[in-house]
């Protein structure tokens, strides 16, 4: 067995599949780019939003005068969900290199999966952040 | 060489062999009871140096795994079964509110790949890596077992 370096261990072999044209790239990158994309959108609404609701929360419990009840807005998690699609997007594409379409398809979806999971995981924290959402 | 017992048409009364010798022995070819065998092993025959530079590591066939990666897949296997099923039950207590059908919808699909994942990770990494790259495999594994963490189910049962 030949030894395997760092890098060789987190890349995987290329199959014998063709790799997809042209053609199939484009399609390929369109779809993916589009399905992406709008996990980005609504991470950019997410991030219009939400401080905006922190922002009236904040402002209601302090003329209340229970201050000591207001949250900070978790910008952590807004931008890590608007950075995240572009990441998982540009992991597939990165490791599908030199593989067939349907390898590289399996790549996006294993991907976006991810990205929707880590997606809803940052709301779920940002729902427990605070109790205005 | 000639066996005392094959001297002469005479039996000869042999000498008494200790027992544990005898089994342990498969005797010569000069013996009348000596079958030849089959084929054995390149082990048993190639010189030791042929033998330890050809057969010396443990590489298995193609779509073989050792027993340490079966046991490792099952490990594995079972943890994210045990996501899916915590983002099955952790899912629901998400929901967001939205300004229109299609952010719904999309919601809704991103929530079922979320439950999904675990299984779609396992699944592309098994079809996706051969079985000869051990180590691509696991880390593989790793990346989804810290990546796929259900944390609506964490937050909303063990925090």
């Amino acid at each position: 067995m030949s030894s395997t370096t760092d890098t060789d261990a987190l890349e995987v072999q290329p199959t014998e599949e063709a790799s997809p044209g042209f053609a199939g790239l484009a399609i390929l990158f369109t779809v993916t780019a589009l399905i992406f994309a709008w996990s980005v959108w609504a991470a950019v609404g997410n991030l219009i939003q939400v401080p905006a609701l922190f922002d009236q929360y904040r402002s209601f419990v302090t003329q209340n005068g229970a201050g000591e009840l207001a949250k900070s807005t978790p910008w952590p998690a807004l931008i890590a969900t608007l950075l995240l699609p572009v990441l998982g997007w540009g992991a597939a594409w990165w490791l599908g290199r030199g593989r067939g379409l349907r390898a590289r398809i399996v790549f996006f979806v294993v991907a976006y999966a991810g990205v929707c999971a880590l997606t809803v995981s940052l709301t779920s924290y940002v729902f427990r952040a605070s109790s205005v959402l | 060489m000639s066996r005392p017992d094959q001297v002469g048409s005479e039996p000869v009364e042999s000498e008494p062999v200790d027992s544990d010798d005898e089994a342990l022995s498969w005797g010569t070819s000069s013996d009348k009871s000596y079958v030849e065998g089959p084929v054995g092993s390149r082990a048993a025959t190639a010189p030791d140096d042929e033998y330890d530079d050809e057969e010396d590591d443990d590489e298995l066939p193609e779509g073989v795994l050792s027993s340490g990666m079966l046991v490792a897949h099952g490990v594995f296997g079972a943890l994210l079964l045990l996501y899916t099923v915590a983002w099955l039950r952790g899912v629901g207590s998400v929901q967001p509110s939205f300004d229109s059908t299609l952010a719904a919808v999309m919601w809704r699909i991103g929530t079922w790949l979320a439950v999904a994942a675990p299984a779609i990770w396992f699944a592309a990494t098994v079809w996706l890596v051969p079985t000869t790259r051990s180590r691509t495999r696991i880390l593989s594994f790793i990346a989804a077992v810290v990546i796929l963490v259900p944390w609506p189910f964490v937050i909303g049962n063990l925090l």
